[in-house]
């Protein structure tokens, strides 16, 4: 192989890396955030998940793509997100936040909920969640 | 012949190019996962061209370039499966495996496997080159690209291994020149291995 060749072989494989280690850098923030962080379908099945999410929903966190964000709620605030992230998918919102407790008396989480993009033909929406329980706990004048 | 005639006949021929291909890499990921791995493997069923959804936590991709061909080479994988077969490979516990070892145990599966396949294609005298492995979460299959080329197919299977471990691979062929690629109808799976000094000696090694 001529010597150029190799040098080309030895650059790309240089860049390749150095894409490949910022994009493990870039995961792995999200993959730690504090809050939850999701990409989900239409319909709330999770494509992309962070370590909170999977730890909310007591699952590996290389399972959390074969759960459903509705899993976390109680079955009337599960309604309301469903209807929400329906919106958004429709494009009738650009972003919409709303206050939701989790399942079993668990922690308020103050969910905002925007396009991500699309992709295989259908849209795909971007979760974020904050705890807020220690928020609403405080007295009003406070 | 007329031209729909010929586009019938052109897809036959590529698709019996392509089921060589697909035949060579099933079976070489079979042995190459039990040789790098050392654990009994088996293949089974396939999967529905889903047309790239999410198959997997992570996803190691390689390409083997040919000059009528490019063949992408797919590991789609959770890291749970892995964890067991991968401390044998790096001699660590499972605990002390972090995602980074398990995605470079499988990129070095996967480069392995590429270069087996390589030498089969040389078997015929179809030369190809190997990209570098690359590693990436499953997600991010969503935006692959399709590419452009006129004749391409995908085949997937499951790899299984002892203890309970999976992971999908997936060949993706595209035929950029069918004539240069024809020499792989020639294939013989039963043709013994050449002698990797005279193999050394044709690359110029």
């Amino acid at each position: 192989m001529a010597l150029d060749s190799r040098i080309v072989i030895h650059a790309n494989a240089k860049v390749i890396e150095m894409i490949e280690k910022a994009k493990f850098l870039s995961d792995r923030l999200l993959d730690q955030l504090p809050g939850i962080f999701a990409v989900v379908r239409e319909n709330g099945d999770i494509l992309r998940s962070n370590n909170l999410l999977a730890a909310l929903l007591r699952v590996p966190e290389d399972q959390a793509r074969h759960h459903n964000l509705a899993e976390l709620l109680p079955a009337d605030a599960a309604m309301q997100l469903h209807g929400m992230l329906q919106d958004v998918a429709a494009g009738n919102k650009q972003l919409v936040q709303l206050e939701l407790p989790l399942v079993g008396n668990g922690p308020i989480y103050r969910f905002s909920i925007s396009a991500y993009g699309e992709a295989l033909g259908t849209p795909l929406i971007t979760v974020l969640g904050t705890d807020v329980t220690e928020l609403r706990k405080r007295p009003a004048s406070v | 012949m007329s031209n729909t005639d010929r586009r019938i006949s052109n897809a036959e021929f590529s698709r019996s190019i392509a089921d060589v291909v697909w035949q060579v890499s099933r079976a070489q990921s079979t042995r190459s996962f039990e040789s790098f791995f050392s654990a009994p493997a088996q293949q089974s069923g396939s999967l529905p061209g889903d047309g790239g959804a999410v198959l997997g936590h992570m996803v190691v991709a390689i390409i083997i370039q040919g000059e009528g061909f490019r063949l992408t080479l797919k590991a789609h994988a959770d890291l749970g499966p892995l964890r067991e077969v991968c401390a044998k490979v790096c001699g660590l516990e499972e605990a002390q495996l972090d995602e980074l070892r398990i995605r470079d145990c499988v990129r070095e599966y996967m480069n392995i496997l590429a270069g087996v396949i390589q030498s089969e294609f040389s078997k015929v005298n179809l030369e190809s080159r190997l990209s570098i492995p690359i590693s990436t979460r499953g997600f991010d299959e969503l935006f692959f690209g399709r590419p452009s080329t006129p004749i391409q197919y995908q085949d997937s299977w499951w790899l299984n291994w002892q203890g309970g471990g999976k992971m999908i691979l997936s060949a993706f062929i595209e035929f950029i020149d069918l004539a240069l690629a024809e020499p792989l109808l020639k294939y013989d799976p039963n043709a013994p291995d050449e002698d990797l000094f005279e193999l050394l000696a044709k690359q110029g090694g």
